[in-house]
């Protein structure tokens, strides 16, 4: 057993400063490699220490922020999720040096990592994967393409017939050699009704795995989430335990030390495929943590440490909700926003989390992925988790950034939504009018003569206000 | 009567009149209402919707009708998959852009014919910039 006591953190935005207060109640000390456009943020108010990198670009760089974490005495390096969380040189490098990664072995991230050796490893198993290949003709239509190395959703393209797949290979090849150094792409068929499904895991160093239940990930834009929930809603208790156990095979293959994630594709009949292996903590961790209670954070530094899991009855409790709060335009194709936040009002109330990058004052440009913070929601069942969510997003205001808080509200309050019958392509869809802002605040604030303000405080129930004509949008 | 320009995060801004009408409107619970301003313009969130408003300034608004194609955020220009002149489908791909290490297509929104490019390949562009002038 090895007891961390310096952790160097090897991300940024909202995971950099939620590992940091694991880190924190673990009495475990930090240290930030962080650039100039980092300076305002929730991390580098919480690090222990802080040292500077050049640019954006060096989160990425293995030798520097190796060489960082041991000239300032870490003796572990905690990843995140995203940048090298998944590269297993860093792994490699990072023990090298001497020093603890906290995830799982080089090993089985180069196996998980490469999603077609995944795939073959995997039905070598037993476990159900979604037919593909390499040949369009042999997978057959529609087929989504996929990045091998890939992951977020970079690089995917979805594909309906032949004449419209040189196009989306040679960009899928183009996105990918940029994210991710290999242009290596493989392709499955495009399964359009089925509900994303994933099971977290933890294992330690003693052979011990459990797994914390599933999540469901269906709501997606450009094959990455935006609403995620726990325990999946509209299935029997049998069904997930299967997925689970799929789950546990799955980790098991590849003697998986550490926190992960299987993900499974289900169909509109429950079946359900093997999708991929994310050896890392997922963005979605807080609604397994809130219906466990688990600090998964905390679990990956005792597994690091070579501690045994602290426990291996894991007991659900209620229902949760993740809402990703994204820089950018749900009215415009999602495309991303930029800015700098001049007004930050982040929710609080019964159940209600909140895992935030960003602070009043914080940037949003473009060398950074658009995801600005998290909302999370806890209840008993689904209907309170729901509605506490619900408030948690109308009392939230961000401006200064373009946002999708008002977009996840209507989606909230979605038929389908309500009914837990969103599939992956869900969005792809269903469009949501942009509405107009006939609300009577709205009209009173902008017209506000004979609206009294003090400050930035309105008084907000008003009987009546001027009408709005005209085609207006939200900030989505 | 005023009149505003409206826009999300400073894309393509619309005009929008405000007319000096009085509508009721039943009470409902209280919600929450901010207020605040930046060089974009007045931000407003009422119950977890924002909007933002700018009072025109009177100057031509930029529009779909003048067949310009903006850049709808800063981003780098990849590819440029058409030359001046060419005939253009609807949704036929023009521009490929590339911001945050994703891509973007630029897609013709009618058909038409190529009037002018305004950017090049390897090109920098500020958000909501003219890329090309369809006909």
């Amino acid at each position: 057993m090895t007891g961390i006591t310096k952790v160097c953190i090897a991300n940024r935005g909202e995971i950099a400063a939620r590992i940091m207060y694991s880190c924190r109640s673990l009495n475990i000390s930090t240290l930030w490699p962080y650039c100039y456009e980092d300076e305002k943020s929730l991390a580098a108010q919480l690090a222990d220490e802080k040292v500077t990198i050049e640019k954006p670009q060096d989160y990425l760089d293995i030798t520097k922020i190796v060489s960082l974490a041991q000239e300032n005495n870490c003796d572990a390096i905690h990843p995140g999720y995203g940048y090298l969380s998944e590269n297993a040189d860093f792994a490699k490098a990072v023990i090298e040096a001497g020093l603890i990664f906290i995830g799982p072995s080089p090993e089985a991230i180069t196996v998980m990592g490469d999603k077609l050796k995944a795939r073959k490893c995997m039905g070598e198993a037993g476990v159900g994967i979604v037919p593909g290949g390499t040949v369009a003709s042999e997978v057959g239509f529609p087929l989504i393409i996929k990045a091998a190395a890939g992951g977020g959703g970079k690089g995917m393209r979805i594909v309906k017939e032949t004449s419209d797949l040189d196009e989306a290979l040679a960009s899928c090849r183009s996105e990918s050699l940029k994210a991710f150094a290999s242009d290596d792409i493989y392709m499955e068929r495009y399964l359009p009704e089925a509900r994303h499904i994933e099971v977290q895991i933890l294992a330690d160093s003693h052979g011990q795995i459990t797994s914390y239940g599933c999540r469901d990930c269906s709501l997606q834009r450009r094959h990455q989430k935006i609403l995620e929930e726990c325990p999946p809603f509209g299935y029997d208790e049998e069904f997930l335990k299967c997925i689970e156990a799929a789950a546990l095979q799955v980790a098991k293959a590849v003697n998986y030390v550490g926190a992960g994630t299987v993900e499974f594709l289900v169909t509109s009949d429950k079946e359900f495929f093997f999708l991929e292996m994310n050896t890392r903590l997922q963005v979605e961790h807080p609604v397994t943590e809130m219906v466990y209670a688990v600090d998964l954070v905390e679990e990956q530094i005792k597994i690091a440490e070579g501690l045994k899991l602290s426990t291996q009855t894991n007991t659900a409790n209620g229902h949760a909700f993740e809402a990703r709060i994204y820089a950018e335009d749900s009215s415009n194709e999602f495309f991303p926003c930029i800015g700098k936040i001049h007004m930050l009002e982040l929710p609080s109330g019964p159940g209600i989390r909140v895992d935030t990058g960003v602070i009043e004052g914080s940037t949003i440009g473009l060398d950074f992925d658009p995801m600005m913070l998290k909302i999370i929601a806890h209840g008993p069942h689904r209907e309170s988790a729901r509605q506490r969510l619900k408030m948690a997003l109308e009392d939230f205001v961000l401006h200064g950034v373009g946002h999708n808080g008002g977009f996840l509200l209507d989606i909230l309050d979605h038929d389908d939504c309500v009914e837990a019958k969103i599939h992956t392509s869900w969005l792809d869809r269903h469009s949501f009018e942009q509405s107009v802002p006939k609300d009577s605040h709205v009209l009173a604030l902008l017209e506000s003569e004979d609206i009294k303000i003090k400050g930035n405080e309105v008084e907000a129930s008003y009987q009546d206000s001027a009408y709005l004509q005209g085609k207006a949008f939200y900030l989505s | 009567m005023k009149k505003y320009q409206y826009s999300h995060s400073g894309n393509v801004w619309s005009e929008l009149v405000v007319k000096d009408e009085r509508v009721s409107q039943n009470k409902k619970n209280s919600v929450k209402v901010r207020r605040s301003q930046n060089s974009q313009g007045i931000w407003i969130t009422v119950a977890g919707k924002t909007y933002v408003f700018r009072e025109s300034a009177g100057r031509k608004l930029l529009s779909q009708e003048e067949n310009h194609l903006f850049s709808p955020m800063p981003a780098k220009v990849i590819e440029i998959l058409v030359s001046q002149g060419d005939k253009v489908d609807k949704n036929q791909s023009l521009i490929r852009l590339e911001a945050m290490k994703m891509e973007y297509v630029i897609k013709a929104p009618e058909k038409g014919i190529v009037k002018s490019i305004a950017v090049a390949e390897g090109e920098q562009v500020g958000a909501h910039l003219p890329l090309l002038d369809i006909e």
